[in-house]
C-alpha cells in the first residue's frame, strides 16, 4: 500500500508540531488551541468554534503567516457549512477569503481549493437548486485540478454527487460518485478515511438511489449513516420514510415520518419536508385533519428558513403548505402560503419551476 | 486418510512474559504494583477465607543494592503447596479470581491472574518464602528463574504469610535503590489501608482525606487536612483552594493551582485510585475541559481498570465519575465565591482567563462568573458589568484588527471596547449582552457600522443638496448618519460587499481565479448596485457639518473646509479608501485644502 503524502495536511501538521517545540509557551498553546478549534469546526460545534476563532486568527495575522490565515478562516466556515446556519452572513466571508486565498501571500496554499469548496457549500445552502449549474461548473472545474490523494478530493466528489441529484440527474450522480471512489488515493490507501466518508456522507448517495427509483438500495445505504447532529437524523429518516413508501411499506414509512418530524423545525431541511410530505400526502397518509397543523407548521419553517437566507427551501416549505391548505380547505392558510412563495420568488437565484408553481397556485386561488 | 487428532496448543511462557513487558505493562515497575498488590490480597484472602480477624496486616518491602534483590513481605494468607501449583505454577489462575468468583467483590485488587508472573518482566529469578495460615506448621520455598520450570521444597516454617525475593536483572537493577523503590511504593501504593513500610521506615501510607473526614469535623481542620494532601501528591504547583468529591460515583479531592495561567493553557492533572491503588497517573479526561488550572485525586470502586491496571476503561462507571468531578468542581467554585472572598479574589487574578472560557462552558458558572471576571478592554481590565455601565448603547468588540477608523471612532466615542481576539472575551461578552439584553457592536463589522453610525437624513433637500455638492468625489458615495462623538465630522468606509464586486469583476479577478468560481462569485456581486467603494459618511450631529449644512450660501471657505476634511477622512482609514493616489495622493489633498484655507483666510483680511 502506497504511503499517502496527503498534501493538503502536511504542512498543517509541520507548523503545529514547530508550534508544540516552542520555546514561547503561547505559542505551545496556540498549537492545541488550532486543534481543538479544527476539531469543533469539523464536529459543526458552532460556539467553540467563535471562542476561539478571535485571538487564532489574530495570531496568525500577527505572524503574517497567509496560508494559516487561510487555513484558520477556512475552517472557522466549516463549522457553519452543511448545517442549517444562515448562509448570507457567512458568503461575504467567504468571498473575502476566497480573493485572499488568490493574493499574493497566500499563494500555492493548498487550502485555496477548500475556501472555494466552502463558497459552494454556501450558495447551496441559498438556493441549492437555483445555484446548480454554477456550483457544478465550479465543482467539475476544481476536481479535474485538485490532486486525487488530496482529502478534498472526496470532498469536491460529494459535492458534484449532490449538485447531480438536486438537478434531477441521479444516475449521472451515483457513477460521478464511483467514479470518484476509485480515483480517489486517499481512500485506497487509508481504510479510516474510506468508513468515514461512506458513513458520513453516505446520506447523499442514498438519495441519489431514491430519486433513481431504487428505495431498497436507498435504504440499505441510508442505514450506513452517521447521525450525530438532529438535522442529519431528519435528514435519513425523512429519506428513509420516502423509500419506505416507494416499497410498499407503508406502516413502516408513516412510523419515519413521525420520528422525521420530531425534531425542532430549525434542524428541519425544508425542502426535504417539504417532498416527504408530499409523497406522504401523495400515498394518503396525510389528510383530513393532520393537513392542516402540517401546513401551519410548514408555513412556520418556511419563515425560519426565509430568514436565515434559505431562500430555495422556504419556497419550497411555502408551497407544499399551500397544498397541505388546500387540502384542508383552509382558505387562509393558503393565501398565508401563496404570499410566502411570492415573497421568496424575486430572491431566488433562478425560479427552476418556482414561478410556474406560484402562478399554478395563485390561478387555483383565484379559480 | 489419516484421522484428525485434537492437539493442545503450547505456550510460550518467555513470549508472555516479554508481551507483558512490551505491550501490556508501560513500565518495569508495574511489577513491584502487583507484587504489592498480591500482597494486599493475600492479607484479605487471610482475613475471608480464614476468619483471622485477630491479626494486624502489614506488608514490608526493602531493597538490598548490593544484591541486587528486592523482597516483599506480608503477613496474610500465605500459600500451601497444593495452593503453589494451583495459583502461582498455572498461568493465569490466581487466586483472587477463584475467590472473587465464590465470594463477589470485597475489595480484591487483583484479577486477572497475571501478577506474579510479572516478577519475571524485572527479575532473572524469583523466590518464594511462605508459611501458609491454613497449615502454619509447615513452610514452602518456591524458586523459578522463568516461571516455566520451578522447583519447590518444603522448609521450616516462619510467620504466617509470604516473603517475594525477586533478583532482579540488569536492566531493572535501579529498583534495589531504596530510595528508588520508596519513590516507586509511594507512588502506587500510598493510599492503600494496609500499612506499608520501605526499608523498615514509617508506614508510606497516606490517609486521603475523603476517608479521613469526620462528621461535624471544623471547616478549617478539614481544609488543613486537604492542602496537605493536594501539597503531597501535586507535582507542579502549590494548591489555591481545595474542593472536596464527595458522590456515590467517586469520592477525592480536587484542588487549584496557585499559578497564573494563560487562557486555554490546560495544566488539568488528575490521578485515580481504585481500592487504593493508584491506576492511572492523569487521567485528565475525567476533569473538563475548560479546568486546566485544576488538579485532583479520586478514588472509585466503581471504576474498571484495564487488563494492565494503568488506566480505566471509558464505561458507564467512567462518565459517571466524570459528571460527578464536574458537579463538585462547579459547586466547589461557586462555594468559595461565596463563602472564601479572598481566596475567589486570588482565584480570579490567577485564572481570571480561564475562567472566561469556563463561563462560556456552563450556564451555572456563567451565572457565578458574569459579575466578576474581567474582559480586557481600550480602559484596562474590566468587569462586564462595568464595562456595560460605561457603554449604555451595548457593549463594543474590537476584533483583533480591526481598520483605522474603527479604532479611532473607539477610542473617540470614549467607551470601553473589549479586545476580541483575547481568549474568551468575545464569547464571554455576548454571553452577557444576551442576558442583560444589551447589543453588541462589533467595530469593524457591517453590523456593528450600522450600529455606531445610525443612518439619517439631512433635514431638508437643500441642505443634502449643499453637503452633497461639498462632499462628493468621483472615488466617494456621500451617506449621512448620526454617531458619537460629535466631534468626529465624518468618516470613510470601505464598503466590504462593493469592495468584493469591484474585485470579483476586475480583469485581475480573471487572471487569477478559476472560471467556475468567478462564475458563482459574480452571480452574487451582479446583484450588488454599484456605487464607490469608499463611503464618506457625514456626521449630522457634528456642529462643522450643520453648519455646512444650513448656510444658505456656502461660507467663504466652506469648499477648502470640505476637503480638508475629507481628506483627512480618507488618511484615518487608510487602505482604499485614501483613493487612487495612495497615501502621498491624500496628504497632498489635505495640505492642498489647508492651504486654501489659509490663502482665503489672508483675502479677507
Amino acid at each position: 500500500m502506497a504511503e499517502v503524502d496527503d498534501g493538503i495536511w502536511d504542512w498543517v501538521h509541520r507548523y503545529i508540531w514547530d508550534l508544540r517545540l516552542s520555546d514561547d509557551p503561547e505559542r505551545r498553546r496556540m498549537a492545541e488551541a488550532l486543534i481543538d478549534f479544527t476539531s469543533a469546526a469539523g464536529q459543526k460545534e458552532a460556539a467553540v468554534v467563535e471562542a476561539a476563532y478571535p485571538e487564532l486568527l489574530a495570531f496568525v495575522r500577527g505572524e503574517q503567516n497567509a496560508w494559516a490565515e487561510v487555513f484558520v478562516r477556512h475552517w472557522r466556515l466549516q463549522a457553519y457549512v452543511h448545517t442549517p446556519a444562515d448562509p448570507r452572513a457567512l458568503t461575504v466571508e467567504a468571498l473575502d477569503l476566497v480573493q485572499f486565498a488568490h493574493g499574493e501571500a497566500a499563494r500555492d496554499c493548498p487550502q485555496r481549493v477548500c475556501a472555494i469548496d466552502d463558497l459552494n457549500a454556501l450558495y447551496g445552502q441559498i438556493d441549492a437548486v437555483g445555484y446548480a449549474e454554477e456550483r457544478l461548473n465550479l465543482v467539475s472545474e476544481l476536481l479535474e485540478t485538485t490532486p486525487t490523494h488530496f482529502g478534498c478530493f472526496m470532498c469536491l466528489a460529494v459535492g458534484k454527487r449532490d449538485i447531480l441529484v438536486d438537478l434531477g440527474r441521479p444516475e449521472e450522480a451515483i457513477e460521478c460518485w464511483r467514479a470518484s471512489l476509485e480515483r480517489s488515493e486517499l481512500l485506497a490507501a487509508t481504510v479510516a478515511e474510506a468508513d468515514h466518508y461512506l458513513e458520513y456522507w453516505a446520506w447523499g448517495l442514498g438519495e441519489a438511489h431514491l430519486r433513481a427509483g431504487r428505495p431498497d438500495e436507498a435504504l440499505a445505504v441510508l442505514e450506513t449513516c452517521q447521525a450525530p447532529k438532529a438535522y442529519h437524523r431528519f435528514t435519513i429518516d425523512a429519506l428513509s420514510a420516502e423509500a419506505l413508501l416507494a416499497l410498499g411499506r407503508r406502516d413502516a414509512a408513516l412510523a419515519r415520518f413521525k420520528t422525521a418530524l420530531e425534531v425542532e423545525d430549525d434542524a428541519l431541511d425544508a425542502t426535504q419536508a417539504a417532498r416527504l410530505i408530499a409523497a406522504m400526502r401523495a400515498a394518503g397518509l396525510v389528510e383530513g385533519a393532520e393537513a392542516r397543523p402540517l401546513a401551519e407548521r410548514l408555513l412556520d419553517v418556511a419563515a425560519l428558513a426565509g430568514g436565515r437566507g434559505r431562500v430555495r427551501e422556504a419556497f419550497d416549505a411555502a408551497r407544499e403548505a399551500f397544498e397541505l391548505a388546500e387540502t384542508s380547505g383552509a382558505e387562509a392558510l393558503m393565501r398565508r402560503a401563496l404570499a410566502a412563495m411570492a415573497e421568496r420568488l424575486p430572491e431566488l437565484r433562478a425560479p427552476v419551476g418556482a414561478d410556474a408553481a406560484h402562478a399554478e397556485a395563485a390561478a387555483r386561488m383565484g379559480g | 486418510m489419516s484421522e484428525a487428532r485434537y492437539q493442545e496448543a503450547s505456550v510460550d511462557l518467555a513470549g508472555i512474559v516479554q508481551m507483558l513487558g512490551d505491550s501490556l505493562y508501560s513500565r518495569p515497575e508495574v511489577a513491584v504494583r502487583e507484587l504489592i498488590q498480591n500482597a494486599s490480597d493475600a492479607i484479605l484472602r487471610r482475613r475471608i477465607e480464614l476468619g483471622d480477624e485477630a491479626f494486624s496486616p502489614a506488608i514490608a518491602l526493602s531493597a538490598d543494592p548490593g544484591a541486587g534483590t528486592i523482597t516483599v513481605e506480608d503477613n496474610g494468607a500465605g500459600l500451601t503447596d497444593a495452593e503453589i501449583e494451583t495459583h502461582l505454577a498455572r498461568i493465569g489462575a490466581g487466586a483472587t479470581r477463584g475467590l472473587r468468583a465464590a465470594s463477589g467483590d470485597l475489595g480484591l485488587i487483583g484479577k486477572f491472574g497475571l501478577g506474579f508472573l510479572t516478577a519475571y518482566m524485572i527479575g532473572r529469578k524469583v523466590e518464594l518464602f511462605t508459611t501458609p495460615a491454613a497449615a502454619p506448621g509447615r513452610g514452602f520455598h518456591f524458586v523459578s528463574d522463568n516461571g516455566l520450570r520451578y522447583i519447590v521444597t518444603e522448609t521450616a516454617p516462619g510467620p504466617v504469610g509470604a516473603r517475594v525475593v525477586v533478583h532482579l536483572n540488569d536492566a531493572c537493577r535501579r529498583f534495589a535503590e531504596p530510595d528508588r523503590l520508596e519513590d516507586v511504593v509511594a507512588g502506587y501504593c500510598r493510599l492503600m489501608t494496609t500499612p506499608i513500610r520501605v526499608q523498615g521506615g514509617p508506614p508510606i501510607n497516606l490517609e486521603p482525606p475523603w476517608r479521613a473526614a469526620e462528621p461535624g469535623e471544623p471547616e478549617l481542620r478539614r481544609r488543613r487536612r486537604g492542602f496537605a494532601f493536594a501539597e503531597r501528591l501535586e507535582p507542579t504547583f502549590e494548591p489555591l483552594c481545595v474542593i472536596a468529591v464527595d458522590a456515590p460515583a467517586a469520592q477525592g479531592l480536587l484542588w487549584l493551582h496557585d499559578a497564573s495561567t494563560y487562557g486555554g493553557a490546560d495544566n488539568r492533572w488528575l490521578q485515580v485510585y481504585v481500592r487504593g491503588m493508584m491506576v492511572a497517573r492523569n487521567k485528565r479526561e475525567l476533569l473538563p475541559a475548560w479546568a486546566g488550572f485544576v488538579s485532583g485525586a479520586v478514588e472509585s470502586a466503581e471504576l474498571s481498570p484495564t487488563t494492565s491496571r494503568e488506566d480505566v476503561k471509558a464505561d458507564a462507571a467512567f462518565e459517571a465519575c466524570r459528571a460527578a468531578v464536574q458537579e463538585a468542581l462547579i459547586a466547589g467554585l461557586r462555594a468559595v465565591a461565596e463563602r472564601e472572598p479572598e481566596t475567589w479574589r486570588t482565584i480570579l487574578r490567577r485564572h481570571n482567563q480561564a475562567l472566561l472560557g469556563a463561563a462560556i462552558a456552563d450556564p451555572r458558572l456563567f451565572e457565578a462568573l458574569r459579575g466578576a471576571v474581567t474582559a480586557p478592554t481600550t480602559e484596562g481590565d474590566l468587569t462586564l458589568p462595568e464595562i456595560a455601565r460605561r457603554s449604555p448603547d451595548g457593549l463594543v468588540l474590537a476584533p483583533g484588527d480591526p481598520g483605522a477608523v474603527d479604532v479611532l471612532v473607539a477610542r473617540a466615542l470614549g467607551r470601553p471596547a473589549i479586545y476580541a481576539e483575547r481568549y474568551g472575551a468575545a464569547a464571554m461578552a455576548r454571553a452577557f449582552a444576551e442576558a442583560e439584553g444589551l447589543e453588541v457592536v462589533e467595530i469593524g463589522s457591517d453590523a456593528g457600522r450600522r450600529a455606531l453610525f445610525r443612518p439619517e437624513r439631512p433635514s431638508s433637500p437643500e441642505a443634502e443638496a449643499r453637503l452633497r455638492a461639498l462632499f462628493s468625489a468621483e472615488d466617494l458615495t456621500v451617506a449621512f448618519a448620526r454617531f458619537e462623538p460629535e466631534e468626529l465630522s465624518c468618516v470613510a468606509l470601505i464598503d466590504q460587499e462593493q469592495a468584493l464586486k469591484s474585485f470579483y469583476e476586475s480583469d485581475e479577478a480573471e487572471r487569477r481565479i478559476g472560471a467556475g468560481v468567478l462564475q458563482l462569485a459574480r452571480s452574487l456581486t451582479e446583484k450588488i448596485a454599484p456605487e464607490a467603494p469608499t463611503r464618506l459618511v457625514l456626521n449630522l450631529a457634528a456642529p462643522l457639518i450643520a453648519q455646512l449644512a444650513d448656510a444658505a450660501t456656502p461660507p467663504p471657505r466652506a469648499a477648502a473646509a470640505a476637503a480638508a476634511l475629507r481628506a483627512h477622512a480618507r488618511l484615518a482609514t487608510g487602505g482604499g479608501a485614501v483613493g487612487a493616489e495612495g497615501h502621498r495622493g491624500a496628504i497632498g489633498a489635505l495640505n492642498a485644502a489647508l492651504g486654501a484655507l489659509l490663502t482665503e483666510g489672508e483675502a479677507h483680511g
